[in-house]
């Protein structure tokens, strides 16, 4: 409950039925809403009620713990005679749930209802009890379906926040794992969790964090994208300022970095902030294989992102303007190709990255059963059709497909889909101006990375503005192994910067050829 | 966390903001002016137009250390009171928007010239100067990260293309080091201290670093990393061209690119990778001056924000930049507006140093934690 709202809170009432008719009025009659009155040997004399919503409880432990309870035990005599008391007896002697909780206010009861616990009332008493009892259906614990590694965990969070938090709990064991959780959406109210690692954390950066998700004023939060649209730091610009992952590993990974992490509840996908350009690149598996193999992928990672940014603006720049730049043979055979091609390079370019664009939405969107169709009208009909018809050129093909393929290779989609946005800018900006536009534009989208934070720290860092402390490139664009990684990632403040006191690898035992 | 504190740029920075912001529209014609001068004494009278150059960074470097917390544009009213002050300032804004102007000038004339021969000059000029009045439009700290991630981006290719073109080098055409004769010595390393003028950005840096005691080590390095490679693009020249050829080509540094090809054959010429590696030299320095221009009339006129002035001060730019009326009259004005600026970034600051000394004149000292500065 907020503060502002405190006026219009009510108080329950002593009359269990008048509490009982409010709590229905509340609801609408909702005929999902059980409210069940009873009488018990615990307190004879008074009626007590139930009430919660269907399908959100767990009905074995409401049975169980609550009702079971309730109506056969006796209260010991000493209870007995505590008189008014009972709800506080109740709590203490009869209803074995973990976590039961005295409330006063209609709100109160309402909003803990919508939430899926148990209200225990009891006639004269103008208090309630609620009882944690959450249960209903729910998604098992699966493998993570966007980001997938061979080697590593396998398992990615589901809707539930409670689980996704306890898988985070099992990987760090720790009571230094923090987690607060926070009631956003004022229609929804979702619970939207903070999780941190208290004496890693920067503290300036949590109150940032606090202080943003304070300031969302929203009636509705279905899905983390919600919340990254509130908390990010700048709107327009095309790149993402926060990480989001459905893999517990990484959340882990991130909160070990000193990162902070953001779950929403009703969705498997949650944030990590701050976050710099450079960690869209590294993939959980980076971390699980061997350090060589992972620098040499990092590596393919870089230049395939640039190279989907590019390569089809590369094309019509030389293609149209510079073509004194390839060697002879080259120039030949491309110029052989492009003869019979009415189109000039931009509107060929043009032409076939919407096909692609449009056919890759088609994948995304369509039933799964027309699968193969689209991929024979994609491959075939789009491809090598258009090259007989003499519509594209071969050359633009292959370019168009490298793009793409090079685009699949990001780790992290929303970074991916960037790279996509920019390259047909950069595509008119190469049929306008050539080389000249590229490098312009290139020009213009370093000069935006370096103005961009994610909550205050500088997006290209550690290369602009350069390393606070040395050995920070450990873990940029090369991998160097577990033990040489002596530095946590990020150019803050760190409280505590250092993973481990130093960068030696543990000695092996050498065993003498000697038996 | 929003609000970043305004000391915050490091001295790796500020030298490379120094290196990135003298390498610029300057480096193409640059072994043409020092043959014109000098002959094959060219490298040398480069190496002495680097020390004049020192000699003006040295005198801001040292006026901003005694008023570590202020720009020229602040301290000069408390040396020379405020009206003279103002109208040094007025000259110090005048300067660098015209250089603004003339390197986006010259800027555009190159790209028209060499790559997009059927393309507009104003198209490239406009299109240089909104990219640069859209970066100004950052905190200096941000300025401070863009020279910061470009600074390799400068120092790398030149290298290498100097390297890959010792293949066709002849020592015997730097011969005699010292010349045949004096004559232009003079006005020759004035045109070349000229090219170093945009260092003068120094200026308005101090009192954002972190610590402005430091600003002479960042001086020092950006003089000598800047200035050795201008050395070394000038000697690698005489030496592939020879004296006499140079004073053919209007851009020998590009010339020398255009002879340089890279050993697997992937790509037939390097001029265009080269441009791509100019363009990014023409944009800091760009940047540099456009930059200096505002930020010097946001603290003539007590503002405390910058950024309105980026799109203001744009037509402006674009129309002096269209004044000259070809490459000829155009290299004639740079020379001369290039040795006029020497009067006000390297003999302005003298005189404020004189007498700040005579009339003991010092900012505060307590350097480093001084929050009240406008950035």
């Amino acid at each position: 409950m907020n503060k502002q709202d405190a006026k219009a809170l009510t108080k329950l009432s002593p009359s269990l039925h008048a509490n009982v008719q409010a709590i229905r009025t509340r609801f609408g009659g909702s005929s999902d809403l059980i409210v069940r009155l009873f009488r018990s040997d615990a307190a004879p004399d008074r009626e007590l009620a139930i009430a919660y919503v269907d399908g959100i409880v767990n009905a074995d432990t409401i049975n169980e713990s609550v009702m079971e309870p309730l109506m056969s035990l006796r209260l010991p005599e000493y209870m007995q005679r505590r008189g008014g008391k009972l709800l506080d007896a109740l709590r203490s002697c009869v209803v074995s749930v973990g976590a039961v909780k005295e409330i006063s206010t209609l709100e109160e009861a309402l909003q803990y209802m919508a939430d899926g616990l148990c209200l225990i009332m009891a006639d004269g008493a103008a208090s309630a009890l609620t009882a944690e009892v959450c249960g209903g259906n729910q998604r098992a614990v699966t493998i993570p379906q966007t980001q997938t590694v061979i080697r590593g965990p396998q398992y990615g969070f589901v809707e539930d926040i409670r689980t996704n938090i306890s898988l985070i709990r099992r990987i760090i064991r720790s009571p230094n794992l923090h987690v607060q959780i926070h009631k956003i959406g004022k229609q929804t109210n979702s619970n939207v969790a903070v999780l941190y690692l208290h004496g890693i954390v920067d503290e300036g950066i949590l109150k940032e964090v606090y202080r943003r998700l304070a300031d969302i004023d929203i009636d509705g939060v279905l899905e983390s994208g919600y919340i990254e649209e509130f908390i990010q730091d700048e709107t327009f610009t095309l790149f993402p300022t926060l990480l989001n992952t459905e893999r517990p590993d990484t959340v882990a990974a991130a909160l070990l970095e000193g990162r902070v992490a953001v779950m929403v509840d009703g969705t498997p996908i949650a944030l990590m902030a701050p976050t710099n350009f450079f960690t869209f690149f590294q993939s959980p598996e980076d971390f699980y294989q061997r350090y060589d193999i992972a620098t040499f992928v990092r590596i393919i990672r870089y230049v395939s992102f640039v190279l989907s940014m590019l390569l089809p603006a590369l094309y019509i720049a030389v293609t149209t303007y510079h073509q004194e730049m390839l060697p002879t043979t080259l120039l030949i055979s491309l110029a052989a190709q492009r003869e019979g091609i009415p189109f000039p390079g931009l509107i060929e370019a043009l032409l076939m990255e919407m096909t692609f664009e449009v056919l890759r939405e088609a994948g995304l969107r369509m039933p799964r059963a027309i699968g193969p169709a689209i991929s024979i009208v994609g491959a075939l009909v789009l491809g090598q059709s258009a090259v007989q018809a003499g519509i594209v050129s071969a050359g633009m093909v292959i370019v168009v497909s490298f793009t793409a393929i090079s685009n699949f290779v990001m780790p992290e989609l929303n970074m991916a889909a960037t790279s996509r946005i920019i390259r047909f800018a950069l595509m008119l900006m190469a049929g306008m101006l050539g080389f000249f536009g590229i490098f312009i534009s290139v020009l213009f989208l370093i000069v935006h990375l370096t103005s961009l934070r994610s909550f205050g720290v500088p997006y290209m860092s550690p290369l602009a503005p350069g390393p606070k402390m040395q050995g920070v490139w450990r873990d940029v664009f090369v991998r160097l192994p577990w033990w040489a990684i002596v530095l946590r990632p990020m150019d803050l403040n760190l409280r505590n910067p250092k993973r481990r006191p130093s960068g030696r690898k543990p000695p092996a035992q050498r065993h003498s050829d000697k038996p | 966390m929003k609000e970043e504190s305004t000391r915050q740029i490091t001295v790796i920075q500020t030298a490379a903001i120094l290196v990135s912001t003298i390498i610029g529209v300057g480096v193409l014609p640059l072994p043409l002016f020092a043959v014109r001068a000098a002959d094959s004494a060219a490298p040398l009278i480069t190496l002495l137009g680097m020390v004049v150059a020192f000699i003006g960074l040295a005198l801001v470097t040292i006026l901003g250390k005694r008023f570590s917390d202020k720009t020229i544009i602040l301290y000069s009213e408390d040396i020379i009171g405020k009206w003279p002050a103002r109208l040094g300032s007025v000259a110090i804004i005048a300067f660098f928007a015209i250089l603004t102007s003339l390197t986006a000038r010259e800027f555009g004339e190159v790209v028209v010239t060499s790559v997009l021969k059927q393309t507009p000059v104003e198209v490239t000029v406009i299109v240089m100067l909104l990219l640069a009045a859209i970066s100004t439009r950052n905190t200096i700290t941000t300025f401070a990260y863009i020279h910061n991630f470009y600074f390799p981006l400068l120092i790398v290719p030149v290298i290498l293309i100097v390297a890959l073109s010792l293949k066709n080098a002849e020592v015997i055409n730097l011969q005699p080091i010292w010349g045949s004769e004096l004559q232009g010595i003079l006005k020759g390393t004035l045109t070349i201290a000229a090219l170093f003028q945009g260092s003068f950005i120094l200026s308005m840096v101090i009192p954002s670093m972190r610590n402005p005691q430091k600003a002479m080590k960042a001086s020092v390095w950006g003089i000598i990393i800047a200035g050795g490679q201008y050395v070394v693009i000038v000697a690698a020249a005489v030496s592939v061209f020879g004296a006499e050829e140079i004073k053919n080509l209007l851009w020998p540094t590009l010339e020398l690119a255009k002879a340089t090809s890279l050993p697997a054959n992937i790509l037939e010429r390097l001029d265009a990778a080269f441009l791509a590696v100019w363009v990014t030299a023409v944009f800091t320095t760009l940047l540099s001056s456009y930059f200096l221009t505002i930020y010097a009339i946001s603290h003539l006129f007590r503002l405390s924000d910058h950024k309105m002035f980026s799109f203001f001060l744009l037509p402006l730019v674009f129309v002096m930049a269209m004044l000259p009326t070809n490459i000829v009259q155009m290299y004639d004005i740079i020379e001369n507006v290039g040795r006029i600026g020497l009067f006000i970034t390297i003999g302005y600051p003298g005189l404020l140093l004189m007498i700040s000394i005579i009339r003991k004149k010092r900012g505060n000292r307590n350097e480093g934690k001084s929050m009240d500065e406008t950035g």
